[in-house]
């Protein structure tokens, strides 16, 4: 090359520079933080060491938002992946048909979260709320249920669903991509051995469809730790905490109660559960490949 | 391929009833925010008797659609952005050698896992972007009254470009690594510096890259929340996200009104998805194929 050897670093610069600046710093910077206890209406920062963490374990609320992350993870994982499976073999051709149903199912993913979150709320609503009216017709002893905020150990489930409802059939996409890469020859060999439509699904897709299944859901437990938009738009991590997870509750200690060095230990937490779920994910991976070769 | 078989018109009828049921909660929705309030509370599953264009009006006269308009111009702003800073950087990482080039781009690529709450502190503590904006206009009253109206965007522009970098570089330098090199050499022989081969050579073969990728990443920007929530404050430079929030909160008694504005901001996005779907579904994908 003719030009200065400066020139590649020229090129990466302005990206390297603004990631760095917007990303790599605040996020030192937020560990720092939560070592100390400060407010924006009291800027004079008290160091106080790991006084915030030690906080933290014996914090109910952050406990609750733990476990209901914990239960995004698991409740998502169950309630996705095999639906999101069995519709992608069912609606996998290349006929007109299909390609439109997929399109359908996919659809829930292209409604901007805040208005998924309004519609279900206005679902979920106990006087007028869809999901309520349809219940009653079903079963004449049926009770309206006001399902967002009574009883309160449910509602994290009425946010789940609907969190399931909205990536179900993003995640048959993602699996269909590895469905269409299995050679039809197989399939075809499955029929001439006599294999029905289940066996073939057993014997053929299960087991090619395995790793690809796997990356997926470890996929869906590393998104898991930031979940934060349905939970805020739907109950704002309420009744009384109750359906909190770690996103929420550290946007309210931070920006609603002002506790921002306890806010900065809840962000830190995030980030290292992100990196665990995310050293899992790698060395899973990777494990898979190297047992294939 | 598909053969018709008695068995495949029952499971295809399934799968529709399926479908239906998938898409009953957008539909009821849509087609509520035709009704009155006291409709919905008495029939929430009918069909509307007269249609109540009140709801739109009330919608409008909200500022739905200035909302609207701050997301169209706050996402463009940030996917151009993302753009114009990731490709000279995929370029050089794909085609250059330079010493410590693997490391950075490990270092970037780590923002791929960073949760955007991780810096919500220290950034809400200390913009980089509204500092620098605040300090240029004790300078100029063309400035001071750009921050005023604009100043929001500025602070939360900044996190909104760096978190698309990672992806954008991670999928530009892939497409750009399968480019033939003969292709760049050419263009080197001819005399180009490598902006001008990145501009004439690599950008308009990498078309179909940089569309999945922009449409990714103006996904997540025009659904993007808490940054929102913490860095626009000014009620008119508003994005659809926190709008549409703040919308139901001055409406939350007349839920013809909020779902009108839920309809305002789903119809327009379903729309384009229906018309583009296959690159859509390809540029949502990429994140999670890749």
């Amino acid at each position: 090359m003719r030009d200065s050897r400066l020139a590649p670093y020229l090129l990466v610069a302005p990206a390297a520079l603004f990631f760095a600046i917007y990303v790599l710093y605040p996020i030192v910077h937020t560990c720092t933080l939560s070592t100390y206890a400060w407010s924006t209406v009291q800027p004079v920062k008290q160091f106080v060491g790991l006084q915030n963490y030690s906080r933290l374990l014996g914090d109910e609320h952050f406990l609750t938002a733990l476990k209901n992350n914990l239960l995004f993870v698991v409740l998502s994982i169950i309630g996705q992946l095999p639906l999101a499976l069995l519709l992608a073999v069912l609606v996998g051709s290349v006929s007109r048909l299909h390609r439109f149903l997929r399109t359908l199912f996919f659809a829930p993913f292209i409604v901007p979260i805040v208005a998924v979150g309004l519609i279900w709320t206005a679902i979920y609503n106990p006087s007028f709320g869809a999901l309520n009216a349809v219940l009653v017709h079903l079963s004449p002893v049926f009770e309206n249920q006001s399902w967002l905020s009574d009883p309160s150990w449910a509602v994290i489930y009425a946010i789940i669903f609907v969190s399931c409802w909205r990536f179900t059939g993003f995640h048959m996409m993602v699996l269909l991509a590895g469905l269409q890469a299995i050679p039809d020859e197989l399939y075809e060999a499955a029929r001439i051995d006599g294999a029905g439509a289940w066996q073939a699904f057993r014997s053929v897709t299960l087991p090619l469809m395995r790793r690809m299944i796997a990356v997926d859901a470890l996929l869906i437990a590393v998104g898991s730790v930031k979940i934060f938009d349905l939970n805020w738009v739907m109950t704002q991590g309420g009744p009384n905490h109750a359906s909190e997870v770690l996103a929420t509750y550290m946007y309210t200690c931070g920006f609603s109660n002002d506790r921002m060095g306890y806010a900065a230990a809840i962000a830190t937490v995030m980030l290292l559960l992100t990196l665990l779920a995310t050293l899992v994910y790698v060395r899973g991976t990777s494990g898979e490949e190297a047992g294939e070769l | 391929m598909s053969r018709r078989t008695p068995l495949s018109i029952v499971r295809d009828g399934l799968v529709i009833g399926a479908a239906v049921v998938f898409m009953a909660p957008v539909l009821w929705s849509l087609v509520n925010a035709f009704k009155s309030h006291t409709d919905i509370r008495m029939y929430p599953w009918a069909l509307p008797e007269s249609i109540v264009w009140q709801n739109f009006v009330a919608a409008w006269q909200g500022d739905m659609g200035l909302y609207l308009l701050n997301s169209v111009v706050v996402t463009s702003l940030a996917v151009l952005v993302i753009l114009v800073l990731s490709a000279p950087a995929a370029y050089a990482f794909a085609r250059l050698r330079f010493r410590g080039s693997g490391a950075l781009l490990a270092l970037i690529m780590s923002g791929l896992l960073i949760p955007v709450h991780a810096v919500l502190v220290p950034l809400y503590q200390f913009n980089p972007g509204s500092l620098l904006l605040r300090r240029l206009a004790e300078h100029s009253a063309a400035l001071t009254w750009g921050a005023q109206r604009f100043g929001d965007w500025v602070a939360v522009l900044g996190p909104y470009i760096a978190f698309g970098l990672p992806l954008t570089v991670l999928l530009l330098r892939s497409y750009f690594l399968s480019i033939p090199r003969e292709l760049s050499d050419a263009a080197v022989i001819d005399g180009c510096g490598h902006l001008r081969t990145l501009w004439s050579v690599f950008l308009p073969v990498a078309r179909p890259a940089i569309a999945t990728v922009a449409i990714f990443q103006a996904a997540w920007i025009w659904n993007e929340l808490v940054l929102a929530m913490v860095f626009i404050d000014e009620p008119l430079q508003r994005t659809l996200t926190i709008g549409l929030m703040s919308f139901q909160g001055e409406h939350a008694t007349d839920w013809g009104v909020v779902l009108a504005g839920v309809f305002m901001a789903v119809v327009p996005v379903l729309i384009l998805y229906f018309v583009f779907q296959k690159h859509i579904i390809k540029g949502l994908t990429a994140g999670a194929v890749k």
